[in-house]
């Protein structure tokens, strides 16, 4: 069975983007548009991995990230943070929060892919 | 060393001045009296021996003998201030004599007495006595003449003398009269004297004590109690009166100067805390100001990164997938050229909103036909409206021309109508309405006359908390962020060419019904607007 990676983006061109790339690699994927339905998802269907945006109507990415990591049923799932927000104190802000990877936008699908690897396989 | 005080001074003066006078008129007076008893004493003791002399001749010159004589000296010598008596005969010798003292002697020679019968002389005996003496010859008996004729008659009238008699007068005892008058005079001058100091004293008291209050009403001053005042002596009609009246004056003065000084002070001190107030409001507001601009700044960049993401992504896609299905090839490749779109018209959006907000932009202002625009705007949207199966109406009631830039009432029209058919589903509809008004708008009401354009859709409408921030750069509701095809910036750049033309720009919504979006325009330029039109142009053309 393969693994499952939710991608959480309110850009629906990204969203589509990065489902694109994931679903390349041979995961299943998972899509939200914003915050409440990702965690709504989260615990439904318990994915390995999550793509997730910070800017977000409702339920911002960091809150997301903080919900499900101080969780027991879900705090083992993997986060890759993918943002806009490139200042140092954001990437701070995230790992704060219990991201495991902080990636900034524009981002590189190469990258992507290779994270998705290094935390998956 | 602290000098003496001026009433001690004026008083030591005077207390000089009045010792020495009263000491000069007293040794006078007492030289006078002396004089004066002395001729008083040297009458009396003459006349009582003249007197004495005559009363006696007879039984002198005739019986001789040392009883009578005896008798007769010592009745001259009970008389008034006599000390002692001799009587001797024409040859010097002694006949009787009474109180005589021992070793009796001329002191000093002898004077003459009121006629040439008499002189005076002084004597001292053993015991250092003085005594004054009168000497008077006595005449023989019977002759009865005077001793003035006697010269006249010569030799032959010569009168004989008997003998003369000396009469003692205690020089001490008349002394003590004196000197118990010369006390007298001492004691009453020295009490004039002291009675003269002692009023001196409290008329120098009287004239000093303002000036010495005036010296502590000074320094009082010099302290700061500027109300100090001199409460004597300013009714003096004198110098220390004037010059109490003029410190009076004076202080007066400064009082008043310092009260002058201190509510300019105050009024310094509170524009100053004004001027504080009003910096640290501006210094606030310029804060608030960086502040917003770090905010769009980084807005700006994350509304840029968004279309960026996808271009980056779609691209890198394409490049390493090559065996994609030709179908989900074009798809991507649309995305990348509708997102470049996106970026591009996010950018020019920027710039002319910048442009707009620092007063940079330049504006066509010029009397126009506002039904030519509508109908063009709506022109140019109705292929999407159709496209879409949107319903679009325009209704005009209103013919005149406004005076505007007509490229951005077009813009904002456009706008407006676009938001309109991007909201609205399938089978929606949209009115734009041109009509006559006589407010500015429901923000500032100002009465005029106005054009106000309305464009009402049937789409999902806007919720109550919404309805200011949609004017706002960047937001965007939800559902427009999820049509993902806005810059953001449509209502905010509409809202700033509304305002420059003295217009206003408000929306009625109710949601699940629809939205009502409203702008004025003026009908007339502003005051002094048309004289700028020329070079307005030229601006905009350079």
């Amino acid at each position: 069975m393969p693994k499952k990676v939710l991608v959480c983006d309110d850009e629906l061109y990204i969203l589509e983007a990065v489902g694109h790339v994931v679903r390349e690699e041979g995961y299943g994927v998972l899509t939200a548009e914003n915050g409440e339905d990702a965690l709504r998802l989260v615990r439904a269907e318990l994915p390995d991995l999550i793509v997730l945006d910070v800017s977000m109507p409702q339920k911002d990415g960091n809150a997301v990230c903080r919900e499900l990591k101080s969780d027991p049923a879900t705090r083992e799932i993997h986060i890759i943070v993918l943002t806009a927000k490139g200042q140092e104190r954001d990437m701070a802000e995230s790992y704060k929060c219990g991201a495991d990877e902080y990636m900034t936008k524009p981002f590189s699908p190469r990258a992507l892919r290779k994270r998705l690897h290094e935390l998956l396989d | 060393m602290k000098s003496l005080g001026i009433t001690a001074k004026l008083v030591l003066h005077s207390a000089w001045i009045l010792t020495g006078l009263g000491a000069t008129v007293t040794l006078y007076s007492v030289s006078q009296l002396w004089g004066s008893l002395y001729r008083e004493m040297v009458r009396r003791v003459e006349a009582q021996t003249l007197n004495w002399i005559e009363a006696n001749t007879l039984q002198i010159s005739l019986s001789g003998d040392s009883q009578t004589l005896d008798r007769l000296v010592g009745e001259l010598k009970r008389r008034e201030g006599i000390a002692y008596v001799v009587l001797l005969d024409a040859e010097g010798r002694q006949q009787a004599a009474i109180a005589v003292r021992q070793g009796l002697a001329e002191e000093q020679r002898a004077t003459e007495g009121s006629d040439n019968r008499m002189r005076w002389r002084e004597m001292k005996d053993a015991d250092g006595l003085r005594y004054f003496e009168l000497a008077v010859s006595i005449l023989a008996s019977g002759t009865g003449m005077s001793p003035d004729l006697g010269t006249l008659f010569g030799a032959a009238a010569k009168t004989p003398t008997w003998g003369e008699v000396r009469v003692g007068v205690d020089r001490l005892e008349f002394e003590r009269g004196v000197s118990a008058l010369v006390r007298k005079n001492v004691a009453l001058a020295a009490v004039l004297i002291f009675l003269a100091i002692g009023l001196s004293f409290v008329f120098a008291k009287r004239m000093v004590t303002p000036i010495t209050l005036m010296g502590r009403a000074a320094n009082q001053i010099a302290a700061g109690n500027l109300s100090e005042r001199v409460q004597r002596g300013d009714h003096l009609k004198d110098e220390v009166g004037d010059l109490v009246r003029n410190f009076n004056r004076m202080a007066l003065r400064l009082e008043e100067n310092r009260e002058e000084m201190n509510l300019l002070y105050s009024g310094l001190e509170e524009k100053v805390r004004e001027r504080t107030k009003e910096l640290e409001q501006a210094n606030r507001k310029l804060k608030e100001l960086d502040q917003l601009k770090s905010d769009f700044l980084s807005t700006v960049s994350h509304e840029l990164r968004t279309p960026l993401t996808s271009i980056k992504a779609y691209a890198e896609i394409l490049l390493d997938s090559p065996h994609l299905e030709p179908g989900t090839e074009s798809h991507f490749l649309g995305i990348i050229d509708k997102e470049t779109d996106r970026m591009s018209r996010l950018i020019s959006d920027l710039l002319n909103l910048a442009k707009i907000e620092s007063g940079t932009a330049s504006w066509m202002m010029n009397h126009f036909d506002l039904r030519e625009i509508v109908r063009t705007s709506a022109a140019v949207l109705a292929p999407s409206a159709a496209e879409k199966g949107i319903e679009l109406k325009v209704d005009i009631s209103e013919p005149r021309p406004v005076w505007a830039d007509a490229d951005r009432v077009q813009e904002v029209i456009t706008n407006l109508i676009g938001n309109g058919v991007k909201f609205c589903s399938h089978g929606g509809r949209i009115e734009v309405k041109l009509e006559r008004a006589t407010t500015s708008g429901p923000h500032s009401g100002l009465a005029g006359d106005y054009v106000r354009v309305a464009v009402t859709d049937n789409g999902p409408g806007i919720q109550p908390d919404e309805r200011e921030r949609v004017f706002e750069k960047f937001y965007q509701s939800a559902k427009n962020r999820s049509a993902g095809s806005g810059s953001g910036l449509g209502l905010a750049i509409s809202k700033e060419i509304v305002l420059h033309h003295k217009g206003e720009i408000w929306l009625d919504s109710k949601p699940g019904v629809g939205s009502s979006f409203y702008f004025t325009l003026p009908l007339q330029p502003p005051q002094g607007a048309v004289q700028t039109r020329a070079s307005e142009s030229a601006g905009r053309e350079a």
